[in-house]
């Protein structure tokens, strides 16, 4: 192959791996549980997070006026204050039932931005006194 | 009578059946390829004619045990129920894995026997065996997968007096009856490529499997094509977040396939004229089957998560074997003949087959970086154990580069000549650099966005390019036989149709291109809640709330927010009518379904949610409103690509295959 191809070709190869890599670094969003968010509060501030949990028994308020959904998300050990302002339908919400919501952390509260669609066929409810490693596993599998 | 067949035991058996002559037809393909005995290959096409009968048989027997309701079958019990409508009975056989594999062995087995058809034909006795032993390999894999791990049939001892139902998300639109049939047409199709390849290789005759080939691997891409457009309508349709397109892991699946197969669509060209880039065609070949059984893995195994939860079992890694097993016989076979399929010329990039290379090479790309994005997260997971996904940014950000460099490479590709360029060469680029720049511009002064106007002028652009195209041969063939240019116009579609369908997929590829901007730049959302009889003044259009409704269906229960809209000014053109926003409750679901309304015009989509409602009183509704300019054009776009695809596919007799043989083919 001649020089200058040779040379184009690695100026389109560095441009690709910039792109990609670049790319990739920025826009990975983690997936935690409440009890992992306070392992390490520090490094999911101000990035966008998937967080998995469920919907806390009579937590949940809807505003019809403002459009603000508030609700707590517990892992059965830790719990956090989820606010969502009109991006996803309340109504998909249940008390009781696992959800997985994106967005960010502001300050202590958990600003949603998108609930994730669930195609899930079946749900089972968590129990009492399940470890948020059981619940985890269960939100995995639901989603 | 005491002993009946039930559809259970029909189903069960004719599965066994499939997979035992599948394994025979394997048997005796190998015993044709290694004997040289012509009659063995004549027994293995009839076994293929008769695994058919078998699949369908099964299929069949599926759809009995659906439509009589018979819940001791465990597939039905799952997935059905008594309630649901006809139509959702008829397509529950792929609402869950059992059910889809089975599909997808029976398209298989379709393939299988319309390859068959063609050996001792155009697939010479020397390829024919091998082309058929693939195929029937694949075919143990999809039986055996169901007779030994995934098996519809199961009997359930205590059957339930209702079954468990149908995923609601499947049931909630007719696309169901089409977009994953499609998809699997698609999937499956590819494999015949796959065995066509592998002929070849182990065969070594390295050129006349192309020919054939390319017609397969288009069947196979105007399905795949169709699935992905139809599926982009369906989520758009159903989802009710008013987007097309999530790359989800689901979606990657479906698009890693069709980039490949559309690479080697254009390569395969250079080598069906020039006999160069056979490597490449091999692997492109191999890579996109593999793409199918890979995005299977990743759908059907949990390794990655995905909204589109499938649910997950031990048929992972089956499949994951499977991909191995797909990609260690073509790249190993590849490996092994690489010595004697190397190029004889060196390709100029300023040619033709520069540029089909160049545009091969950027969708092969494209292709590797949807999967590296794809499988980011088990890379992540396991080098620090968190979990991670990769945002649709990323891939947003890549892919807009890559794509604005396939639409240059498209405008450009067919407008040079094969080998070197000329002076009315130099005079058609200038002309379509022209009409991008007056294009981009345009839509700078009237105030749009950089990306949306540079779309524009990437569409002005390559309308240009198949506008000179088809005009000047349209002028030298009305010049050299004096007849009028429609005239010439009829007869040149007529006579190279490849040439012609090839633009009209290009300029749907360009609409779709140019939809994707606008509508991805210029969506707005609007939401508020309303008490019953309340007006809403919004983005040009008049909204009322009318009483709410609550309506018992046999499967589900739905809460419906009739509005009423009136456009008041421009911005809401074409959006005036009554529509009822829904919620959908189905009864094994927690949490309802919202079903979204959506009014098309030719150039906003109006979108209508229903957020929430009042429960106790039924005195106001959140509705949510988005408004989406020009989605209506990328169906119109998926359609034109399809059809362009027909175009080149529709049979035009006995000439055009000896024609497709000829050096000067299709141009």
């Amino acid at each position: 192959m001649k020089p200058k191809y040779m040379v184009g070709l690695a100026v389109v190869g560095v441009a690709l791996a910039y792109l990609i890599f670049g790319g990739l670094g920025q826009n990975l969003v983690y997936f935690i549980t409440p009890s992992e968010y306070f392992q390490q509060a520090e490094r999911y501030q101000n990035r966008a997070v998937r967080l998995g949990g469920l919907v806390k028994e009579g937590s949940l308020s809807y505003n019809p006026q403002t459009l603000e959904l508030r609700f707590v998300v517990t892992d059965g050990v830790k719990e956090i204050p989820i606010r969502s302002s009109g991006t996803t339908p309340p109504a998909l919400f249940g008390e009781n039932r696992g959800v997985v919501v994106e967005g960010r952390f502001e300050g202590e509260t958990f600003v949603s931005q998108n609930l994730l669609v669930k195609h899930s066929e079946t749900y089972q409810a968590p129990k009492e006194g399940w470890t948020p490693e059981q619940v985890r596993k269960l939100i995995e599998e639901t989603q | 009578m005491g002993v009946g067949v039930t559809p259970g035991l029909l189903g069960g058996v004719a599965l066994v059946v499939a997979l035992i002559l599948s394994v025979l037809g394997l048997v005796l393909a190998t015993l044709a390829y290694t004997l040289r005995d012509g009659r063995y290959l004549e027994a293995a096409k009839r076994l293929s004619a008769l695994s058919l009968l078998a699949a369908v048989v099964s299929f069949g027997a599926l759809e009995w045990a659906i439509l009589t309701n018979d819940f001791s079958v465990s597939y039905v019990a799952n997935h059905s129920s008594a309630n649901n409508p006809l139509w959702v009975k008829l397509v529950t056989p792929w609402a869950a894995l059992e059910g889809s594999i089975l599909l997808w062995a029976m398209l298989q087995t379709v393939y299988t026997w319309l390859v068959s058809l063609r050996a001792g034909h155009s697939l010479d006795v020397w390829r024919a065996p091998v082309a058929l032993g693939t195929l029937f390999a694949v075919q143990v894999f999809f039986f055996a997968v169901m007779v030994f791990v995934a098996h519809p049939f199961d009997a359930v001892p205590n059957p339930p007096p209702d079954g468990r139902g149908t995923n609601p998300l499947l049931q909630n639109h007719w696309m169901m009856a089409v977009h994953p049939v499609l998809m699997y047409l698609g999937f499956v199709g590819l494999s015949v490529p796959f065995a066509y390849a592998v002929a070849a290789m182990e065969a070594r005759r390295y050129q006349s499997w192309i020919f054939e080939t390319r017609w397969w691997t288009l069947v196979a891409w105007g399905f795949l094509t169709a699935a992905i457009f139809t599926g982009k309508w369906w989520s758009y349709e159903i989802l009710g977040w008013g987007g097309y397109w999530a790359w989800d892991p689901v979606e990657n699946a479906s698009i890693i396939p069709w980039l490949l197969a559309t690479a080697f669509l254009h390569t395969a060209q250079v080598q069906e004229r020039k006999g160069l880039f056979k490597g490449w065609n091999f692997a492109f070949v191999t890579l996109a089957f593999a793409a199918t059984v890979f995005g299977t893995f990743l759908t059907r195994s949990g390794v990655i998560q995905s909204v589109h939860a499938f649910a997950s079992g031990p048929v992972g890694a089956w499949f994951l074997l499977f991909l191995l097993g797909v990609m260690a016989v073509g790249l190993g076979l590849l490996a092994r003949v690489s010595s004697e399929i190397r190029e004889a010329g060196e390709v100029r990039w300023n040619s033709r087959e520069g540029a089909l290379l160049a545009g091969a090479l950027f969708f092969g790309t494209f292709a590797f970086v949807v999967v590296l994005g794809t499988l980011w997260p088990l890379v992540v997971e396991l080098v620090s154990g968190a979990k991670v996904s990769v945002g649709a940014p990323f891939f947003n950000q890549v892919s807009i580069p890559l794509g604005v460099f396939m639409l240059l490479l498209m405008g450009v590709g067919p407008v040079l000549p094969w080998r070197n360029s000329s002076a009315q060469v130099l005079r058609n680029l200038m002309a379509m650099l022209i009409a991008l720049g007056v294009g981009t511009l345009l839509g700078l002064l009237l105030g749009l966005s950089v990306g949306v106007s540079l779309a524009i002028g990437l569409f002005a652009y390559n309308l240009t390019a198949i506008w000179l195209m088809v005009a000047q041969g349209v002028r030298e063939r009305a010049r050299a036989l004096g007849i009028s240019p429609a005239q010439a116009l009829v007869e040149l579609a007529g006579s190279h149709k490849r040439r012609f369908g090839s633009h009209i997929v290009h300029f749907g590829v360009a609409l779709a291109a140019l939809t994707i901007a606008f509508s991805q730049t210029y969506r707005v959302t609007e939401q508020k809640t309303l008490q019953v009889g309340e007006i809403w003044q919004t983005r040009g259009l008049e909204v009322r709330l009318l009483p709410l409704e609550v309506r018992e269906e046999p499967n589900r229960f739905a809460a419906i927010a009739p509005i009423e809209v009136r456009s008041t000014s421009r911005e809401g053109w074409g959006a005036d009518g009554r529509y009822q926003a829904r919620l959908n409750f189905y009864p094994q679901m927690g949490s309802p379904l919202a079903t979204p309304v959506v009014k098309y015009s030719l150039y906003n989509d109006y979108y209508f949610v229903l957020m929430q409602f009042d429960q106790e009183k039924g005195q106001w509704a959140t509705i949510k409103i988005i408004v989406t300019p020009m989605v209506w054009w990328l169906w119109v776009a998926g359609l034109i690509i399809v059809l362009g695809t027909l175009y080149i596919l529709w049979p035009s007799g006995a000439r055009a295959t000896s024609r497709q043989m000829s050096p000067m083919a299709g141009d």
